[in-house]
């Protein structure tokens, strides 16, 4: 028995321009856009009205991890775009490396969580420190999301179509850098402002 | 046949229990005041994180909004292309 094809998952529909897979995409990062907006919010409201907020943030949360896991994270979607134009075996590859640096960013994260309670740092303790671990804990569990996804579009590299490899990878490319904008705007909000 | 339901009640009764029954309520209520964030509020410093937050809320849903209506025009604009000639 054939199994079930499922139409315009890696060509365009001629009524949306896109594929439904891209525009599904786009449908997922817009209701997640809403999550992350919310949070923002919270940020916005709790960091205007708190009669009690650091100077610097950096000064609490330091600066060694944060250059390691931002530059893991733009060259992983460096490395997903790049997938979309290579062969298959390095197109895998490529696939797979970036997985691998989205848990070098994970380990980082959990390494910062570590430290910083060990020293005492918990959420608990201020309102500063409440607001990072949410929104830096939503934003980590979105890189494991992704790094789960990369491994899922390593695995078909062989197996499917080129077409839907490469609709997956275009979908992935999105996704990547809807978490790096997200990524920067955290380190805007905690260590620069 | 009449049953003994509470569509029976005559309409002279039925008045006796609501007005008593607003009664009881406004005996027994205590007063509410309205959340203060939003009615009379003398912190100045909530009023302003509070504008903050909405202005954030605001601006991401505009911003995605605005994406939804963007493509819904462009969805419309396609159908008018495809539409074969009447």
């Amino acid at each position: 028995m054939e199994g079930l094809m499922i139409p315009y998952t890696a060509e365009r529909r001629p009524d949306t321009g896109v594929s439904n897979g891209t525009l599904g995409i786009w449908l997922f990062l817009a209701s997640e856009a809403m999550l992350f907006g919310a949070l923002f919010s919270a940020y916005a409201l709790l960091r205007t009205s708190a009669t009690n907020w650091p100077v610097s943030g950096r000064a609490i949360l330091g600066t060694g991890n944060v250059i390691s896991m931002t530059l893991a994270l733009f060259l992983l979607t460096t490395l997903v775009r790049r997938a979309a134009r290579a062969a298959s075996k390095g197109r895998q590859l490529q696939l797979l490396l970036s997985a691998g640096l989205a848990l070098c960013f994970l380990g980082f994260k959990a390494l910062e969580y570590y430290t910083k309670s060990a020293q005492g740092l918990l959420p608990s303790s201020s309102m500063f420190l409440a607001l990072f671990y949410t929104l830096t804990a939503f934003h980590a569990a979105h890189v494991l999301g992704g790094l789960v996804a990369n491994l899922w579009a390593a695995r078909g590299v062989w197996t499917l179509d080129e077409a839907v490899t490469l609709g997956r990878i275009k979908a992935l490319t999105l996704y990547w850098m809807f978490v790096d904008l997200v990524w920067i705007a955290i380190l805007v909000a905690f260590y620069a402002l | 046949m009449r049953s003994d339901g509470p569509a029976h009640i005559g309409l002279r009764t039925r008045v006796l229990l609501v007005v008593l029954w607003v009664a009881l309520i406004s005996l027994l209520a205590t007063p509410v005041m309205a959340c203060p964030i939003c009615f009379q509020v003398e912190d100045a410093q909530t009023i302003s994180g509070v504008r903050a937050g909405v202005i954030v809320l605001m601006g991401v849903t505009v911003v995605v909004l605005t994406a939804v209506a963007a493509f819904s025009i462009r969805l419309w604009r396609n159908e008018q292309l495809n539409q074969p000639d009447a």
